[in-house]
Protein backbone atom coordinates (compact mmCIF):
# COMPACT_ATOMS: atom_id res chain seq x y z
CA UNK A 1 0.00 0.00 0.00
CA UNK A 2 1.44 3.33 -1.00
CA UNK A 3 0.67 6.58 0.69
CA UNK A 4 -1.79 6.75 3.55
CA UNK A 5 -4.91 8.84 3.76
CA UNK A 6 -3.33 11.13 6.34
CA UNK A 7 -0.47 12.07 4.10
CA UNK A 8 -2.88 12.77 1.24
CA UNK A 9 -4.65 15.15 3.54
CA UNK A 10 -1.37 16.95 4.10
CA UNK A 11 -0.56 16.97 0.39
CA UNK A 12 -3.97 18.49 -0.24
CA UNK A 13 -3.40 21.26 2.25
CA UNK A 14 -0.04 22.06 0.75
CA UNK A 15 -1.51 22.16 -2.75
CA UNK A 16 -4.30 24.43 -1.51
CA UNK A 17 -1.71 26.72 0.02
CA UNK A 18 0.16 27.09 -3.25
CA UNK A 19 -2.67 27.56 -5.70
CA UNK A 20 -4.09 30.95 -6.66
CA UNK A 21 -7.56 31.67 -5.30
CA UNK A 22 -10.68 33.62 -6.10
CA UNK A 23 -13.18 35.06 -3.67
CA UNK A 24 -15.52 32.28 -2.56
CA UNK A 25 -18.71 34.34 -2.83
CA UNK A 26 -17.80 35.54 -6.30
CA UNK A 27 -17.21 31.94 -7.32
CA UNK A 28 -20.49 30.70 -5.84
CA UNK A 29 -22.54 33.53 -7.30
CA UNK A 30 -20.94 33.17 -10.73
CA UNK A 31 -21.74 29.48 -10.74
CA UNK A 32 -25.31 30.24 -9.67
CA UNK A 33 -25.71 32.85 -12.41
CA UNK A 34 -24.42 30.37 -14.95
CA UNK A 35 -26.86 27.66 -13.86
CA UNK A 36 -29.70 30.22 -14.04
CA UNK A 37 -28.65 31.14 -17.56
CA UNK A 38 -28.62 27.48 -18.59
CA UNK A 39 -32.12 27.04 -17.21
CA UNK A 40 -33.31 29.99 -19.25
CA UNK A 41 -31.55 28.76 -22.37
CA UNK A 42 -32.59 25.12 -22.22
CA UNK A 43 -35.91 25.44 -20.36
CA UNK A 44 -35.65 21.78 -19.47
CA UNK A 45 -34.08 20.53 -16.26
CA UNK A 46 -32.84 17.29 -17.80
CA UNK A 47 -31.02 19.16 -20.55
CA UNK A 48 -29.47 21.49 -17.99
CA UNK A 49 -28.22 18.53 -15.96
CA UNK A 50 -26.63 17.11 -19.08
CA UNK A 51 -25.09 20.41 -20.05
CA UNK A 52 -23.59 20.88 -16.60
CA UNK A 53 -22.04 17.43 -16.78
CA UNK A 54 -20.58 18.10 -20.18
CA UNK A 55 -19.17 21.47 -19.10
CA UNK A 56 -17.61 19.70 -16.14
CA UNK A 57 -16.09 17.11 -18.45
CA UNK A 58 -14.44 19.83 -20.50
CA UNK A 59 -13.04 21.34 -17.32
CA UNK A 60 -11.86 17.96 -16.07
CA UNK A 61 -9.83 17.04 -19.13
CA UNK A 62 -7.82 20.26 -18.73
CA UNK A 63 -7.68 20.46 -14.99
CA UNK A 64 -5.94 17.10 -14.76
CA UNK A 65 -2.70 18.56 -16.10
CA UNK A 66 -2.69 21.33 -13.54
CA UNK A 67 -3.40 18.73 -10.92
CA UNK A 68 -0.61 16.40 -12.02
CA UNK A 69 1.85 19.25 -12.36
CA UNK A 70 1.14 21.02 -9.10
CA UNK A 71 -0.56 18.74 -6.59
CA UNK A 72 2.69 17.13 -5.50
CA UNK A 73 1.36 13.59 -5.69
CA UNK A 74 4.62 12.12 -6.84
CA UNK A 75 3.85 8.47 -7.51
CA UNK A 76 1.06 7.17 -9.72
CA UNK A 77 -1.92 5.70 -7.87
CA UNK A 78 -1.62 1.96 -7.56
CA UNK A 79 -5.30 1.13 -7.27
CA UNK A 80 -8.76 2.65 -7.28
CA UNK A 81 -8.73 2.94 -3.49
CA UNK A 82 -5.79 5.27 -3.65
CA UNK A 83 -7.27 7.15 -6.58
CA UNK A 84 -10.47 7.73 -4.62
CA UNK A 85 -8.49 9.01 -1.68
CA UNK A 86 -6.41 11.35 -3.82
CA UNK A 87 -9.53 12.75 -5.49
CA UNK A 88 -11.26 13.28 -2.15
CA UNK A 89 -8.37 14.61 -0.10
CA UNK A 90 -6.04 16.27 -2.60
CA UNK A 91 -8.01 17.25 -5.70
CA UNK A 92 -11.12 18.53 -3.94
CA UNK A 93 -8.96 20.44 -1.50
CA UNK A 94 -6.75 21.91 -4.20
CA UNK A 95 -9.54 23.19 -6.43
CA UNK A 96 -12.47 23.78 -4.07
CA UNK A 97 -10.81 24.21 -0.69
CA UNK A 98 -12.80 21.40 0.91
CA UNK A 99 -12.22 17.69 1.31
CA UNK A 100 -14.64 14.87 0.70
CA UNK A 101 -15.02 11.53 2.44
CA UNK A 102 -14.76 8.24 0.61
CA UNK A 103 -17.33 5.63 1.60
CA UNK A 104 -19.72 2.88 0.51
CA UNK A 105 -17.35 0.72 -1.54
CA UNK A 106 -19.09 -2.02 -3.43
CA UNK A 107 -18.08 -5.66 -3.01
CA UNK A 108 -15.47 -5.89 -5.76
CA UNK A 109 -13.98 -2.46 -5.12
CA UNK A 110 -15.01 -0.83 -8.39
CA UNK A 111 -17.44 1.78 -7.09
CA UNK A 112 -17.37 4.25 -4.24
CA UNK A 113 -19.13 7.34 -3.00
CA UNK A 114 -17.68 10.77 -2.36
CA UNK A 115 -19.44 12.51 0.50
CA UNK A 116 -19.24 16.26 0.39
CA UNK A 117 -20.35 17.84 3.65
CA UNK A 118 -19.31 21.31 2.75
CA UNK A 119 -20.07 22.03 -0.89
CA UNK A 120 -19.04 25.59 -1.81
CA UNK A 121 -21.21 25.54 -4.94
CA UNK A 122 -24.48 25.46 -3.00
CA UNK A 123 -23.84 28.27 -0.55
CA UNK A 124 -26.84 30.71 -0.62
CA UNK A 125 -28.77 28.40 -2.94
CA UNK A 126 -32.36 27.29 -2.58
CA UNK A 127 -34.04 25.12 -5.14
CA UNK A 128 -37.56 26.27 -6.09
CA UNK A 129 -40.05 23.36 -6.21
CA UNK A 130 -40.46 23.49 -10.00
CA UNK A 131 -36.75 22.74 -10.38
CA UNK A 132 -36.66 19.84 -7.97
CA UNK A 133 -35.16 17.63 -10.69
CA UNK A 134 -32.16 19.89 -11.11
CA UNK A 135 -28.80 18.35 -10.23
CA UNK A 136 -27.28 21.64 -9.24
CA UNK A 137 -23.77 20.31 -8.63
CA UNK A 138 -23.73 17.97 -11.61
CA UNK A 139 -20.72 19.87 -12.95
CA UNK A 140 -18.60 18.10 -10.34
CA UNK A 141 -19.56 14.72 -11.80
CA UNK A 142 -18.33 15.84 -15.19
CA UNK A 143 -15.07 17.17 -13.79
CA UNK A 144 -14.31 13.85 -12.12
CA UNK A 145 -15.21 11.88 -15.22
CA UNK A 146 -13.09 14.09 -17.50
CA UNK A 147 -10.07 14.17 -15.24
CA UNK A 148 -10.01 10.42 -14.63
CA UNK A 149 -10.50 9.69 -18.31
CA UNK A 150 -7.24 11.50 -19.04
CA UNK A 151 -5.46 9.09 -16.72
CA UNK A 152 -7.02 6.09 -18.46
CA UNK A 153 -9.93 5.40 -16.15
CA UNK A 154 -13.36 5.38 -17.63
CA UNK A 155 -15.81 6.11 -14.85
CA UNK A 156 -19.43 7.10 -14.57
CA UNK A 157 -20.45 9.62 -11.93
CA UNK A 158 -23.82 10.70 -10.68
CA UNK A 159 -25.22 12.75 -7.85
CA UNK A 160 -27.22 10.40 -5.67
CA UNK A 161 -27.82 12.64 -2.69
CA UNK A 162 -28.07 16.39 -2.71
CA UNK A 163 -28.47 18.78 0.20
CA UNK A 164 -30.53 21.08 -2.02
CA UNK A 165 -33.05 18.32 -2.51
CA UNK A 166 -33.41 17.65 1.19
CA UNK A 167 -30.67 15.08 1.85
CA UNK A 168 -28.22 15.59 4.66
CA UNK A 169 -25.11 15.34 2.49
CA UNK A 170 -23.97 15.63 -1.12
CA UNK A 171 -23.08 12.20 -2.41
CA UNK A 172 -21.43 11.51 -5.74
CA UNK A 173 -21.33 7.90 -6.80
CA UNK A 174 -18.28 7.00 -8.88
CA UNK A 175 -18.20 3.73 -10.75
CA UNK A 176 -15.19 2.40 -12.62
CA UNK A 177 -16.21 1.10 -16.04
CA UNK A 178 -12.85 0.12 -17.45
CA UNK A 179 -9.16 0.82 -17.40
CA UNK A 180 -8.39 2.18 -20.84
CA UNK A 181 -5.46 0.87 -22.88
CA UNK A 182 -3.01 3.09 -24.70
CA UNK A 183 -4.19 3.19 -28.28
CA UNK A 184 -2.01 4.71 -30.93
CA UNK A 185 -3.35 7.09 -33.50
CA UNK A 186 -4.42 5.90 -36.94
CA UNK A 187 -1.24 7.35 -38.45
CA UNK A 188 0.59 4.41 -36.93
CA UNK A 189 -1.52 1.66 -38.45
CA UNK A 190 0.45 -0.48 -40.85
CA UNK A 191 -0.69 0.48 -44.31
CA UNK B 1 23.14 23.05 -26.81
CA UNK B 2 19.42 22.50 -27.29
CA UNK B 3 18.42 20.99 -30.62
CA UNK B 4 14.70 20.49 -30.69
CA UNK B 5 11.52 19.81 -28.74
CA UNK B 6 8.57 17.54 -29.37
CA UNK B 7 5.34 17.32 -27.40
CA UNK B 8 3.28 14.20 -28.05
CA UNK B 9 -0.10 13.20 -26.67
CA UNK B 10 -0.95 9.71 -25.52
CA UNK B 11 -1.96 8.56 -28.96
CA UNK B 12 1.28 9.70 -30.56
CA UNK B 13 -0.03 12.84 -32.22
CA UNK B 14 2.70 15.42 -32.29
CA UNK B 15 1.09 18.45 -30.66
CA UNK B 16 4.10 20.66 -30.92
CA UNK B 17 7.48 20.76 -32.61
CA UNK B 18 10.18 23.42 -32.45
CA UNK B 19 13.82 23.35 -33.37
CA UNK B 20 16.73 25.62 -32.58
CA UNK B 21 20.32 24.60 -33.15
CA UNK B 22 19.78 21.63 -35.34
CA UNK B 23 22.83 20.69 -37.37
CA UNK B 24 21.41 17.78 -39.28
CA UNK B 25 17.92 18.41 -40.43
CA UNK B 26 15.78 15.61 -41.69
CA UNK B 27 12.77 17.89 -41.89
CA UNK B 28 14.24 19.89 -44.74
CA UNK B 29 13.40 16.90 -46.79
CA UNK B 30 9.95 17.91 -47.99
CA UNK B 31 8.81 14.32 -48.39
CA UNK B 32 9.12 13.73 -44.65
CA UNK B 33 5.52 14.64 -43.82
CA UNK B 34 5.68 13.89 -40.12
CA UNK B 35 7.61 10.66 -40.66
CA UNK B 36 10.36 11.68 -38.29
CA UNK B 37 7.85 12.50 -35.58
CA UNK B 38 6.18 9.15 -36.01
CA UNK B 39 9.50 7.37 -35.80
CA UNK B 40 10.36 9.28 -32.66
CA UNK B 41 7.10 8.40 -30.96
CA UNK B 42 7.24 4.83 -32.19
CA UNK B 43 10.65 4.44 -30.63
CA UNK B 44 9.55 5.91 -27.31
CA UNK B 45 6.47 3.74 -27.30
CA UNK B 46 8.46 0.55 -27.87
CA UNK B 47 11.11 1.62 -25.42
CA UNK B 48 8.46 2.09 -22.78
CA UNK B 49 7.32 -1.50 -23.27
CA UNK B 50 10.87 -2.74 -22.78
CA UNK B 51 11.55 -0.46 -19.84
CA UNK B 52 8.35 -1.54 -18.10
CA UNK B 53 9.05 -5.22 -18.69
CA UNK B 54 12.59 -4.98 -17.37
CA UNK B 55 11.76 -2.93 -14.31
CA UNK B 56 11.39 -4.54 -10.91
CA UNK B 57 8.60 -2.11 -10.16
CA UNK B 58 6.47 -1.63 -13.28
CA UNK B 59 4.54 1.21 -11.65
CA UNK B 60 7.57 3.46 -11.56
CA UNK B 61 9.40 2.75 -14.76
CA UNK B 62 9.76 6.05 -16.55
CA UNK B 63 12.35 6.73 -19.22
CA UNK B 64 14.52 9.67 -18.19
CA UNK B 65 17.00 10.06 -20.99
CA UNK B 66 18.59 8.32 -23.91
CA UNK B 67 22.16 9.02 -24.85
CA UNK B 68 24.07 8.40 -28.04
CA UNK B 69 27.55 9.45 -29.14
CA UNK B 70 26.26 12.70 -30.54
CA UNK B 71 23.15 13.71 -28.62
CA UNK B 72 21.01 13.18 -25.54
CA UNK B 73 17.25 12.79 -25.61
CA UNK B 74 15.54 14.01 -22.44
CA UNK B 75 12.12 12.57 -21.79
CA UNK B 76 9.23 13.31 -19.45
CA UNK B 77 5.95 11.43 -19.58
CA UNK B 78 3.06 12.82 -17.53
CA UNK B 79 0.20 10.94 -15.93
CA UNK B 80 -2.08 12.36 -18.56
CA UNK B 81 0.01 10.68 -21.26
CA UNK B 82 1.79 13.75 -22.56
CA UNK B 83 5.41 13.27 -23.55
CA UNK B 84 7.92 16.07 -23.57
CA UNK B 85 11.02 15.23 -25.58
CA UNK B 86 14.01 17.56 -25.67
CA UNK B 87 17.10 16.75 -27.70
CA UNK B 88 20.41 18.34 -26.76
CA UNK B 89 24.12 17.74 -27.16
CA UNK B 90 25.86 15.61 -24.54
CA UNK B 91 26.98 18.48 -22.32
CA UNK B 92 23.56 19.68 -21.19
CA UNK B 93 23.40 17.63 -17.98
CA UNK B 94 20.19 16.40 -16.40
CA UNK B 95 17.25 18.32 -17.86
CA UNK B 96 14.43 16.53 -16.03
CA UNK B 97 13.81 19.54 -13.77
CA UNK B 98 13.74 21.71 -16.88
CA UNK B 99 11.13 19.49 -18.50
CA UNK B 100 9.09 19.52 -15.30
CA UNK B 101 9.19 23.29 -15.20
CA UNK B 102 8.23 23.37 -18.85
CA UNK B 103 5.20 21.23 -18.03
CA UNK B 104 3.99 22.83 -14.81
CA UNK B 105 5.12 26.40 -15.33
CA UNK B 106 4.57 26.88 -19.04
CA UNK B 107 2.42 24.14 -20.57
CA UNK B 108 -0.22 24.20 -17.83
CA UNK B 109 -0.38 27.99 -17.66
CA UNK B 110 -0.25 28.81 -21.35
CA UNK B 111 -1.73 25.74 -23.04
CA UNK B 112 -3.94 23.72 -20.69
CA UNK B 113 -5.72 26.87 -19.51
CA UNK B 114 -6.16 28.25 -23.01
CA UNK B 115 -9.67 27.86 -24.43
CA UNK B 116 -8.36 27.02 -27.89
CA UNK B 117 -6.46 24.00 -26.67
CA UNK B 118 -8.38 20.76 -26.93
CA UNK B 119 -6.82 18.02 -24.80
CA UNK B 120 -8.97 15.30 -26.33
CA UNK B 121 -8.72 15.58 -30.12
CA UNK B 122 -4.95 16.04 -30.37
CA UNK B 123 -4.95 19.09 -32.60
CA UNK B 124 -1.59 20.91 -32.83
CA UNK B 125 -0.81 23.70 -30.40
CA UNK B 126 -0.71 27.07 -32.14
CA UNK B 127 -0.57 29.63 -29.37
CA UNK B 128 1.75 32.63 -29.75
CA UNK B 129 1.93 33.31 -26.00
CA UNK B 130 3.13 29.76 -25.41
CA UNK B 131 5.71 30.08 -28.22
CA UNK B 132 7.24 33.20 -26.80
CA UNK B 133 7.22 32.06 -23.19
CA UNK B 134 8.82 28.76 -24.16
CA UNK B 135 11.43 30.51 -26.29
CA UNK B 136 12.26 32.90 -23.47
CA UNK B 137 12.59 30.09 -20.96
CA UNK B 138 14.79 27.82 -23.06
CA UNK B 139 17.02 30.69 -24.16
CA UNK B 140 17.56 31.61 -20.52
CA UNK B 141 19.09 28.21 -19.83
CA UNK B 142 22.86 27.94 -19.61
CA UNK B 143 22.83 24.93 -21.90
CA UNK B 144 20.87 26.59 -24.71
CA UNK B 145 23.75 27.78 -26.87
CA UNK B 146 26.89 26.47 -25.28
Amino acid sequence: MATSSKSHQRTGEQAWGKISKVNAELFTLTYGAMVMQLIQDFEDVGAVNKQLESMGYNIGVRLIDEFLAKAGVSTPCTDLKETADVVAKVAFKMFLGVTADVSSWNGDGTAFSLLLYDNPLIEFVELPPQYSGLLYSNLLCGVIRGALEMVQMKVSCRCVRDVLRGDDVNEIRVELKEMMEDVMDEDYKEG
Amino acid sequence: MIYNLYIFNRKGKCLYYREWNRPQNTLENAADDGEEQRLMFGMLYSLKEVVTKMSTDPASAGLHALKTDSYTLHHLETGSGLRFVLNTDNNAGDLRPTLRQLYSGIFVEYVAKHPQFNPVDGSPIRLPAFDSRLEEYLRSLACFKS
